[in-house]
């Protein structure tokens, strides 16, 4: 801070330059730990967003009152719940994988609900079908319902990718170098509160238009046979 | 009450079905059966539990009453030593199901994948043949209902008429012991009808088992060796094209049949 301040529209432009490579070390953190959260949503929301449709009665409730909570809680308790709780059932987490782990619990809680509803928009004949063919419910699962509901699933999916980097910020209370953590930090040493608060916010706008775009880009070129999907019925 | 091919074995026999949904009886007291190689056609009014009968048969709809037996084997589930019934379990039901092809009226074609696939996909996941077999057998099923050169498309690129064709390549492909149609040619225009049933027609040439549900009674004064007509859940009568078209007993299946005659409107 030697140098005199480079200002520009009142902002101190040398200094948001200056701390700009530890603001994208912490993005890294915040991204790494969203997909990671959201990857592990995913392998775990498919499975059971499908038992959630065509599971046996009990668990396909065990599962709605599994999301019903996730959903119905504020999302700072699942942290809480991870970070106080789990230590008590010997389960000791460092920061960065409680982060994980509470990510992961909010995104099963919303991709459960998202691959159901994809599921359910199916023609029911294309179930029908699978299953006159000779095909077990899972097969029709795997091979049928899912490959159709994947496209449908893509913006909620994104939107949620969305919501889970958004709530990645409540990580800051467990001290994970994540985005906003670090800008809190170097907010409380510098006092630039505007400077820091809005690269830490062009950042994130950055991160969730650029995955906006790939849903997008997503539905309309890799998944092409939408068109068959809209009219399943007579043409 | 048996058709042409009265020395033929039973294929499936149907007796004393019922199933309801709600309060509106769909089917009562059905019975019907099947000898191999038999053409079986069902007509009678929208309502009138064909379709239901249909799907009954390979357990789309669970029957409330009543039994079915495809090749002397009860559908569905079975009886244990000490008479309890025991419900078939999914994996049962479905190793039951691959020998029941079932061409739907809305196709039903698996709107992800070509043509090809859809044919191909059952014996290649059902049956576990090599791919390249599967894939060599669908392509012979697709020439099979004049569709040689359209393997690569998506359902949604082919007419009404070349939906329904690869649904039934996709129904043989399975190598049934009965081919269930559910009124195939109801969602199609006349020209579109006629390929289908053309495709219908050179199945039934080859004495492959039918129950067809449908409202093309030129079609079935064609090919049918038996006629069964079906009003309100029950089938009051049954007997050959002649008996039902010519001579029908019933004053339902007459009232019915004046319907499509000329004089009729």
């Amino acid at each position: 801070m030697e140098d005199a301040p480079l200002l520009f529209a009142g902002l101190d432009v040398r200094f948001m330059v200056e701390i700009f490579p530890r603001m994208v070390q912490a993005l890294l953190v915040t991204v790494q730990i969203s997909a990671l959260a959201l990857l592990l949503g995913i392998v775990l929301g498919i499975p059971l967003g499908g038992l959630r449709v065509i599971g046996p009665r009990p668990l396909q409730l065990l599962i709605q009152g599994l999301v019903s909570y996730i959903r119905g809680t504020p999302q700072i308790l699942h942290f809480l719940v991870v970070y106080f709780a789990l230590p008590g059932v010997g389960i000791l987490l460092d920061e960065y994988w409680t982060g994980v782990v509470a990510l992961t619990v909010i995104a099963v809680g919303y991709e459960v609900e998202i691959v159901r509803a994809a599921i359910e928009s199916v023609h029911k004949g294309q179930r029908e079908a699978a299953l006159a063919q000779g095909m077990t419910e899972p097969m029709a699962f795997w091979l049928i319902l899912l490959p159709q509901a994947t496209r449908r699933m893509l913006p909620a999916l994104t939107n949620e990718l969305i919501n889970v980097i958004k709530a990645s910020a409540l990580l800051s209370v467990i001290a994970v170098n994540e985005l906003t953590k670090v800008g809190n930090a170097i907010i409380y040493n510098t006092f630039y509160f505007v400077e820091v608060l809005l690269e830490v916010a062009v950042l994130y706008m950055l991160v969730i238009g650029a995955l906006s775009w790939l849903s997008k880009y997503l539905e309309n070129k890799v998944f092409s046979f939408g068109a068959a999907l809209s009219t399943p019925e007579t043409r | 009450m048996d058709g042409g091919n009265s020395s033929e074995p039973v294929l499936l026999r149907i007796e004393h079905l019922h199933k309801r949904f709600g309060t509106t009886a769909a089917l009562v007291d059905a019975s019907l059966t099947v000898r191999r190689g038999e053409r079986v056609v069902l007509i009678g009014s929208s309502g009138s539990g064909k379709s239901t009968l249909l799907r009954c048969i390979n357990h789309l709809e669970v029957p409330d009453q009543g039994s079915i037996w495809l090749d002397g084997e009860f559908m569905g589930g079975r009886f244990a030593a000490d008479g309890r019934w025991i419900q078939a379990s999914s994996g049962e039901l479905a190793r039951q199901r691959r020998h029941i092809g079932m061409v739907f009226q809305s196709f039903n074609l698996f709107a992800h994948l070509s043509a090809l696939d859809n044919v191909a996909l059952g014996p290649q996941w059902i049956l576990k043949r090599p791919k390249a077999l599967a894939r060599a057998q669908a392509r012979q099923l697709l020439a099979k209902v004049h569709l040689a050169g359209h393997e690569h498309k998506l359902p949604a690129q082919l007419s009404g008429g070349q939906q329904q064709r690869v649904a039934i390549a996709r129904a043989l492909a399975m190598g049934p012991k009965l081919m269930l149609f559910d009124e195939p040619t109801s969602a199609l225009d006349p020209r579109l009808t006629r390929e289908v049933l053309e495709v219908m027609l050179e199945l039934a040439r080859e004495q492959t088992t039918m129950l067809v549900v449908t409202h093309e009674l030129g079609f079935a004064r064609q090919v049918a060796d038996t006629v069964g007509f079906l009003e309100e859940g029950r089938i009051v009568e049954v007997g050959t094209p002649e008996q039902i078209f010519d001579r029908p007993q019933h004053p339902s299946t007459q009232a019915f049949l004046n319907c499509f005659s000329p004089g009729g409107l």
